[in-house]
């Protein structure tokens, strides 16, 4: 119980008196007050941030454990202290104090949260982010400002490190894309200008070798126009040569064109056979067609032909006098199915799949002697049967013959005329860039 | 005798194929460009008109499509000499503008001759 004592002696009537007033309730309605504000003070300290209240003059009022510990002061010393003198960066003050002045007169805007530096007593500068409040007395008297600002020096840091990290992996991934892109447009403009730049200089050579050799160019001795032969059959080879490798380079780069028209390819086929029979004549190689009661199909009719004659040549080529090659076409439900078969000397299994790729050659056994060729003819024939949207494969027993099926479908599937086509539509604004010898803008074309 | 003009670009293509149409039987001339071939095909007529397709300033396509604009010369025979291969037919957007044939470079001197011939009757 807690009273508070008031007396007074009356000398007069010998006696003191006194008015006793319990005054526990009040005790302790102080007690707690203090309490709360040990409380209050204790959170204050607790907290991550910084936390200062002013006065109007800017003198700090309060400042909690956090603000002494960044401000790099000992705890209690900066009561009364000017904010803006001894916490600021010099170079600031000024400008902040007439800020602070107008605030607490009522004039000027009140911001609530924005970011500035203080200064710590080593005369580091540390950047706060800050969220301010009016401490109001009346309305228009302000009594000063309670802030609570939070240490972001670290986290900017490595923000701005981050940026600067995606920053530079963003210029590096754009780089490469661009370099991606110009690797792909250079792809396929090296086809194209691979092309008309090998092909252009062997259209005089050839004319002028098979000139010479026919003898057109005036009469030569048997020794000249021999040369003229030779000089013309490799200029012939050359050109295949050239041809074949332009068509493997489209193939795998996926710029293999098809111009798609409804046929009946009885009579290609026997066309191509016609036009190889001199030569399985003349190695005493029989060929027989069995025509099938085909449906019309969408076929590229050039490269139709180029697989014909690309199995056909394999069929003589490995097919030894007295060997016979039967080609078949069948008409099937949604496709056609054709099939070149020889009586040579066979595939060995582990070749099977491996003839279809690019320069394999199965090694020629010892009694067969080196044939020539490139092994470039089935990977283009393969290329061509697939981006019809067919299939290509091969059965055989080794010593005993093979045979080569390929299917195509009656309606290639969509795209296999348009996606890959870089040859038209496509690229022609890409080729009106290209330049040739780096003088030769090429215009619209076909080339 | 027929009047044929050879366009190309490349000097040594142009003498070697006008040395092989001469030799046919005919009468080639050359011009190096697709603007001198349609001022020569203004002022003199041709069977013919062996076109190269890629050349610097106008292609051989402008070339067939402006020779195709004009009335005066809208029937003209013209023949397409290029280094892809398209086989017989050509893409469709050169087939429009109606060329009477389409061949291949490198030609071969034979196989030229007897499709020349066809083309010029
Ligand atoms: N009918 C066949 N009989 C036996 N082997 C074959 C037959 N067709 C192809 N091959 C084997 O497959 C290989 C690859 O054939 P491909 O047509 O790709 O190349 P190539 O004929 O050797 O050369 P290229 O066709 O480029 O002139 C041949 O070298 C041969 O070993
Ligand atoms: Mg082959």
């Amino acid at each position: 119980m807690w009273f508070e004592w008031i007396s007074r002696p009356i000398v007069k009537e010998g006696v003191t008196y006194a008015i006793v007033h319990d005054i526990t309730e009040k005790k302790k309605a102080e007690e707690e007050l203090i309490l709360q504000k040990e409380k209050a003070e204790k959170y204050l300290d607790l907290a991550g941030n910084i936390i200062v209240a002013l006065n109007r003059k800017g003198e700090i009022t309060l400042l909690n454990k956090k603000g002494y510990e960044i401000l790099g002061y000992k705890e209690g010393t900066l009561i009364g202290k000017n904010w803006f003198d001894v916490c600021l960066p010099k170079k600031m003050v000024k400008q902040v104090k007439t800020v602070f002045a107008s605030l607490m007169t009522g004039k000027g805007k009140f911001v609530e949260d924005y970011e500035n530096p203080v200064l710590t007593s080593g005369g580091k500068e540390r950047l706060i982010s800050w969220h301010n409040t009016l401490l109001e007395g009346v309305p228009e008297k302000v009594r000063g400002v309670l802030s609570s600002g939070e240490d972001i020096t670290e986290i900017r840091k490595l923000n701005e490190e981050l940026e600067q990290r995606v920053k530079k992996r963003t210029a590096q991934l754009q780089k490469s894309y661009e370099e991606l892109k110009t690797l792909d447009e250079l792809k396929s403009n090296f086809l194209i200008i691979t092309s008309h730049e090998l092909k252009t200089p062997i259209t005089p050579l050839m004319i002028q070798a098979q000139m010479l050799a026919r003898g057109d160019l005036g009469p030569l001795t048997e020794k000249q126009k021999q040369g003229a032969q030779i000089i013309h059959k490799n200029m012939e080879r050359l050109t295949r040569l050239i041809n074949d490798i332009l068509d493997v380079s489209k193939i795998s780069s996926k710029v293999l064109k098809l111009q798609l028209k409804k046929k009946n390819i009885n009579d290609r086929i026997s066309e191509v056979i016609s036009e190889k029979k001199p030569q399985a004549d003349e190695k005493g190689v029989k060929i027989n067609f069995v025509r099938g009661d085909l449906p019309e199909i969408k076929v590229d009719d050039f490269r139709f032909q180029q697989v014909m004659v690309n199995l056909l040549d394999n069929a003589v080529k490995f097919t030894p006098a007295g060997g016979k090659i039967s080609v078949k076409a069948v008409g099937k439900e949604d496709h056609v199915l054709v099939s070149v078969a020889d009586t040579g000397r066979g595939i060995k299994k582990a070749n099977m799949e491996k003839l279809f790729n690019p320069f394999f050659q199965a090694k020629p056994s010892y009694i067969e002697k080196y044939r020539g060729g490139t092994g470039l003819g089935l990977a283009i024939v393969r290329g061509i049967v697939r981006q019809h949207g067919g299939k290509i494969w091969v059965k055989s027993i080794f010593g005993k013959g093979a045979t080569f099926y390929f299917t195509l479908p009656i309606n290639p599937p969509k795209g296999a005329e348009n996606l890959n086509n870089t040859d038209t539509t496509e690229t022609k604004e890409k080729k009106d860039k290209v330049q040739v010898k780096g003088k030769i803008p090429i215009k619209k074309g076909v080339k | 005798m027929k009047k044929v003009l050879i366009v190309d670009d490349e000097e040594d293509i142009l003498t070697s194929v006008k040395m092989l149409v001469d030799d046919s039987g005919y009468e080639a001339e050359t011009v190096n460009s697709g603007a001198k071939a349609l001022k020569a095909l203004g002022s003199k007529k041709y069977d013919l008109v062996l076109l190269d397709i890629l050349m610097p300033g106008m292609s051989g396509k402008e070339v067939l499509e402006k020779i195709r604009a004009d009335p005066k010369l809208k029937n003209q025979k013209v023949a397409f000499m290029t280094v892809v291969q398209l086989g017989k037919q050509g893409e469709d957007s050169i087939q429009a503008l109606k060329p009477v044939e389409y061949f291949e470079k490198p030609v071969r001197v034979g196989d030229f001759r007897t499709r020349l011939q066809k083309v010029l009757g």
